[in-house]
């Protein structure tokens, strides 16, 4: 079973008109990871799949069931879509408390264990009953993953979901976000700058370009094994940059460190993951 | 003291106590729309809301009295079906507040709701929770100061009504006399220290009113 997307989107930014194509199947239970350049479509992108914004254009499937179709103006709303969302600005509700902020997430009784595991790994458990206006950044980033862990989402999106982490406590949660996505299968979806934070647990690597969000083949966990030859780089700001790969008669595209572009010369040959 | 003193402020304060209520049921979908809604029927609706704001209320008033009297649409209506007189009567005078002090309690609240950042709800959608759960047990939660200082000013708007009063309610003590009109009953008659009296309890119900909604916008806010 895959999750379709196939949309096309416009909207007004003070740019101007900005763009987002899309057409993927990512497969259930993937870990996904999205980048680009500041300002790209990102975060728009992820707003589209929940639902909080409809598509100009195109569908959505999450497996038989049609989440959008504007050709059959088909369309389900965000509540029954099954998805757990981390805000880049975390969205907590002010009103409520560390624990009723989680809890509110939750759409069946849940079990007192599970909960306490998420408790315990995130660090929560001191701060129950503070408000998000007693949390520090980093704090309310941790209860904004709780909440949106705890429901166990079919469909988790992370919006940026380390930035406010430190060093250590980054790794625990990438970690156990890991976990969680695999022990229940969570199709998630991560919006990161730096790609090194989702690295080692993306099965693919989506990045906007030029409007287009492109799907690069199956990266192995580093498992970078055959070798092309580099027949041209494009620069990108972001982390992450482009090159072009020849292997065997066939041209790759392949996202590639920012930082190590420039030693490359064209004709080197360069190890880059390919699903085939 | 005049005989009359207390049964004129209970009445006052049970017309402004039972206006506030009323209109803070009617108000919360009215701005629950307006916040939500683009387009031409918002802005109609806006326009509706705030007329009351910028018309005098002799304007209504003299409307009301039309509409209300036993040959008006809604006099008529509530004679033949319910039995109950409008013009010139308590439930009349109820009718009159709520429209006349419509703007203070939708205003407010309407401005509170647009101000709450639109990821809260959104966030509360992807929770699997409904419009209405999330108005509840998100968004009005967080303009509880704006609730508050729509209550504020809908009560004491309503304590110190004159012109509406005057047009439609008349003066019948224990009926539609309110505080309003016995000041000015009492300065028309030179009898200035019952207008004082009248004027000063006026000024101190309000005052410690809004000193109560002051002190719970406070603990709100922190």
């Amino acid at each position: 079973m895959n999750f379709s997307i196939d949309l096309f989107h416009s909207f007004s930014t003070l740019q101007g008109i900005q763009k987002i194509e899309a057409n993927l199947q990512i497969p259930f239970g993937e870990y996904v990871s999205i980048s680009g350049i500041s300002g790209s479509g990102k975060t728009t992108f992820l707003r589209l799949i929940s639902g909080l914004i409809p598509p100009q254009n195109g569908t959505i499937c999450w497996g038989e069931q049609v989440w959008h179709d504007t050709k059959n103006k088909q369309c389900i709303p965000p509540q029954e879509r099954n998805i757990g969302m981390v805000f880049q600005d975390y969205a907590l509700f002010p009103n409520m408390n560390t624990l009723d902020n989680i809890l509110f997430a939750c759409k069946k009784k849940i079990e007192k264990k599970y909960l306490q595991s998420i408790l315990d790994t995130l660090g929560l458990d001191n701060y129950l009953t503070r408000y998000p206006h007693q949390l520090s950044g980093g704090q309310q980033q941790r209860v904004a993953i709780a909440r949106a862990l705890i429901s166990k989402p079919a469909l988790l999106l992370l919006d940026e979901p380390f930035s406010a982490l430190d060093e250590t406590l980054k790794k625990t949660v990438q970690s156990f976000i890991y976990e969680m996505h695999q022990q229940y299968s969570m199709t998630t979806l991560v919006v990161s700058h730096q790609i090194s934070e989702i690295k080692p647990y993306a099965h693919r690597f989506l990045q906007f370009e030029n409007e287009k969000l492109i799907d690069y083949p199956y990266i192995e966990k580093n498992n970078f094994t055959v070798q092309g030859i580099l027949i041209s780089k494009e620069k990108s700001e972001s982390e992450m940059s482009q090159v072009t790969l020849l292997y065997e008669g066939k041209i790759y595209q392949s996202p590639f460190p920012s930082s190590e572009l420039e030693k490359l010369q064209i004709g080197d040959k360069i190890h880059f993951g390919l699903f085939l | 003291m005049e005989e009359n003193f207390y049964q004129t402020l209970f009445l006052t304060l049970k017309l402004a106590s039972l206006t506030t209520a009323i209109l803070f049921c009617v108000s919360i979908p009215i701005a629950f729309y307006l916040s939500r809604s683009q387009g031409i029927l918002k802005s109609i609706l806006e326009i509706i809301v705030t007329l009351p704001l910028v018309l005098p209320p002799t304007v209504i008033g003299f409307y009301l009295l039309l509409l209300l009297s036993p040959d008006g649409y809604i006099g008529f209506i509530f004679n033949e079906l319910f039995d109950v007189k409008l013009i010139f009567s308590f439930p009349g005078l109820v009718l009159g507040s709520i429209i006349y002090s419509l703007p203070f309690m939708v205003q407010p609240i309407h401005a509170g709701l647009e101000k709450i950042p639109k990821q809260l709800m959104e966030a509360s959608y992807l929770m699997g929770k409904s419009k209405w759960q999330t108005l509840l047990k998100v968004q009005l939660p967080n303009c509880k100061p704006a609730i508050y200082t729509a209550i504020a000013l809908t009560f004491t708007h309503t304590m110190g009504e004159f012109g509406i009063v005057l047009m439609i309610g008349g003066n019948i003590p224990g009926e539609t006399r309110l505080a309003a009109m016995a000041i000015y009953d009492a300065v028309e008659s030179l009898n200035y220290q019952q207008a004082n009296q009248y004027a000063l309890t006026l000024i101190f119900i309000t005052l410690v009113f809004l000193g109560f909604v002051h002190l719970w916008r406070k603990k709100t806010t922190n």
